[in-house]
């Protein structure tokens, strides 16, 4: 059976506790919300009928419409208007998941665990190089086969936790490039760490940055390094907030990788602060200290405000 | 005997010809040392190229841009204004460092550019046209000078032509111990023969398919008392546990084989990388330890060591040169003026300071009579 023909198949009303609750094999729906759809059937009512499938034995699954069967439920609804594939009208899981997919993509932009979900889905039915080839690009993502296996690895050993943050979009592309190229165990690990801290964009790539170079330089896995650091955030400072946790930790990790570098930090800031210089004046070195020039910052009001400035600059001891 | 054993392992497997490469001289002459070996021509077999850089692929390609192009060195760092005359692009040798790797990640086989000889008058035209000039030329910088030479004979084709100019030198720049063509031609004269060089635990672990130092050093001493003037390169230096007794090992070496009088420099780099590639380096050369150090992001884009890391290599290894000869023509390569003066007690301060001082170096060895002085 073409999927064009689904339109052919007559409206009928299912109760939905036949419907299985499971998001089921044609699924591809991860962090949504779903506030918005169900006030929107409180408002004007089911607009677009969901699509099923009913295999003898089984309880029905969801072809398309996942969130509006699930919207339907948390609004204690008995039954549903649908369209029902049934076995005589021939239709194999290929072509529903397909359906899915184009009715998907044809309304909204999939997250990247949806991505995951469907090139999963579609492994089981079609051939790698096809996913790579074809599907990869449909979704938006540049075909290549380590990043199908990172997305099939998403999807079957990411737990939900790591799985919302990497729906939220909050997993920049290049950190994921980067945990593409370790083992599964480690990114589990690093993941983890990832989103128990939100660390921002930069954070995530220093942060697995120096994870994977201590492994190398420490000649240890990453797990263990992982542990070695304790990293749980029950252990770390309970006064500060995730932000200032997440610094903490990147310090401490960047001590480890980096400590000439982060010794040479300390030193300046110690040799900034004995200098006491009045307040609206900074210095700071140049990145890595690798230019020659420091910079001097003063913050003044008027000419007469920045000579006193001035003035109180060349009274400070220590600056020669 | 196979190709390998001929080409001291030299491993072609396959050639890939470009229609427009196939009526060179070079190309027959390439074709006909490497009978049995399967002939491509380029774009039927997109199979070919799997795997790692395609270094048993051998390209033979018809060149399109200038063959003879500055360094690229970059305004933040004092450049000594090479000349690079692109004979070919990546390498047979696998040194874990190499930049070419990010380079030609979409090209790994190993070119050859095959109109070399019709090109080479106007790159001598550009030479001559600027008498007052010394044009300072390696071929070393997109791949190793000497590794293709039995292939090849670039040098036949070289070596003739530079000796006899009086505003260049010739730099051929390597890591093997291919020079029995150099040695059989006859020409000395402007033409300098270099090896980089490192400590014996690095060009071990990450110089892969590279002779090893003594065997280098060896060469360089033949090359020497066959009438050759020298250049070493200490370049990527890099600091590892022990880094200064291995260092100091290679210098004893040199004490021991060549004479510091015909030398004409020794530069020392350290090593620096465009990011990309990091990754690549972690997936190709997973035991490597160059990433090991602590490295910032430079001026120029590329990451480089901590800066008082990289001016205690130069200054330990200055010292170590030094105290065998005090006139070596050291220089380093892509520093800073504040590094310089830290580390080497002075500076050329620019790029065209350091120029001038490279190009005093030619006078003086060349006189500009063409007999080492
Ligand atoms: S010899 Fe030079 S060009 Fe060849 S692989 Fe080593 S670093 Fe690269």
């Amino acid at each position: 059976m073409n999927p064009y023909r689904v339109s052919e198949i007559p409206l009928q009303e299912v109760a939905l506790d036949d419907i299985g609750d499971a998001p089921g094999p044609f699924c591809m729906s991860f962090g949504f919300d779903l506030e918005p759809l169900i006030s929107s059937i409180k408002t004007v009512g089911l607009i677009n009928p969901p699509i099923l499938r009913s295999d003898p034995g089984q309880k029905i699954a969801v072809v398309a419409g996942y969130r509006r069967i699930k919207a339907l439920k948390s609004l204690n609804a008995v039954s549903t208007p649908c369209r029902l594939i049934e076995r005589h009208d021939d239709m194999p899981p290929l072509e529903c998941l397909l359906l899915n997919l184009h009715d998907n993509l044809s309304t909204r932009r999939l997250n990247d665990v949806e991505k995951g979900m469907v090139l999963s889905r579609l492994s089981a039915f079609v051939p790698r190089q096809e996913i790579v080839t074809q599907y990869m690009p449909l979704l938006g993502l540049s075909p290549n086969e380590k990043g199908l296996l990172f997305f099939l690895e998403m999807e079957t050993h990411f737990d939900v936790k790591i799985k919302t943050f990497v729906s939220e979009g909050r997993l920049s592309w290049r950190a994921v490039k980067m945990l593409s190229d370790i083992d599964a165990a480690s990114r589990a690990g690093l993941l983890r760490v990832i989103s128990e801290l939100m660390l921002n964009i930069n954070q995530q790539l220093q942060f697995i940055d120096y994870i994977v170079d201590l492994s190398f330089i420490e000649k240890n896995p990453i797990p263990w390094i992982l542990s070695e650091l304790d990293l749980d955030r029950n252990h770390l400072d309970k006064n500060t907030n995730r932000p200032q946790q997440a610094k903490a930790v990147l310090n401490r990790i960047k001590t480890r990788r980096n400590p000439s570098i982060v010794k040479a930090e300390k030193k300046f800031s110690r040799a900034v602060i004995n200098l006491n210089l009045p307040d609206g004046i900074l210095i700071s070195a140049p990145p890595f200290f690798e230019g020659e020039h420091y910079r001097l910052e003063i913050l003044f009001r008027e000419g007469e405000d920045l000579k006193n400035r001035l003035q109180e600059l060349l009274r400070i001891q220590g600056l020669d | 005997m196979g190709w390998n054993l001929l080409m001291n392992g030299l491993h072609i497997r396959r050639v890939v010809l470009d229609k427009d490469a196939s009526s060179y001289a070079l190309t027959r002459q390439i074709l006909a040392g490497l009978p049995g070996v399967p002939v491509h021509s380029s774009g039927l077999d997109p199979h070919l190229f799997d795997g790692e850089p395609g270094k048993e692929t051998l390209h033979l390609q018809h060149y399109k841009g200038d063959f003879l192009k500055p360094c690229p060195g970059t305004r933040e760092y004092i450049c000594c204004g090479y000349q690079i005359l692109n004979l070919a692009a990546n390498c047979p040798l696998d040194c874990s460092y190499c930049i070419l790797q990010s380079y030609f990640v979409n090209q790994p086989s190993l070119r050859v550019f095959v109109n070399l000889e019709e090109q080479l008058p106007d790159v001598l035209q550009v030479i001559d046209s600027q008498p007052g000039r010394i044009f300072r030329v390696g071929t070393g910088e997109f791949t190793d000078s000497l590794a293709l030479d039995p292939m090849t004979h670039w040098s036949d084709m070289l070596l003739p032509q530079f000796s006899r100019r009086k505003n260049a030198i010739l730099e051929l720049k390597t890591k093997t111990t291919r020079i029995s063509r150099v040695l059989a031609s006859g020409y000395r004269d402007r033409i300098i023969l270099s090896w980089s060089l490192n400590g014996p635990w690095i060009s071990a672990k990450e110089e892969k398919g590279a002779a090893s130092i003594e065997k280098r050093v060896e060469a360089a001493r033949q090359c020497q008392s066959e009438g050759f003037i020298l250049g070493f390169h200490f370049d990527p230096l890099v600091p590892y546990p022990g880094w200064r007794d291995d260092y100091a090992r290679t210098v004893e070496l040199l004490d021991r084989r060549i004479d510091p009088g015909r030398i004409i420099w020794i530069s020392m780099g350290s090593f620096r990388f465009m990011p990309a590639l990091k990754p690549i380096i972690r997936r190709r050369h997973p035991t490597s330890g160059v990433l090991n150090g602590e490295f910032i992001i430079g001026l120029d884009g590329k990451m480089r060591y901590f800066k008082p890391i990289r001016i205690e290599l130069y200054h330990v290894i200055r010292h170590l040169l030094e105290a065998w000869h005090p006139d070596l023509g050291l220089y380093l390569c892509m520093e800073s003026d504040e590094v310089w003066r830290s580390s080497m007690g002075w500076s050329p301060k620019t790029s065209s300071g350091l120029r001038e001082y490279l190009d005093q170096r030619v006078v003086k060895f060349f006189n500009g009579t063409g007999q080492p002085a």
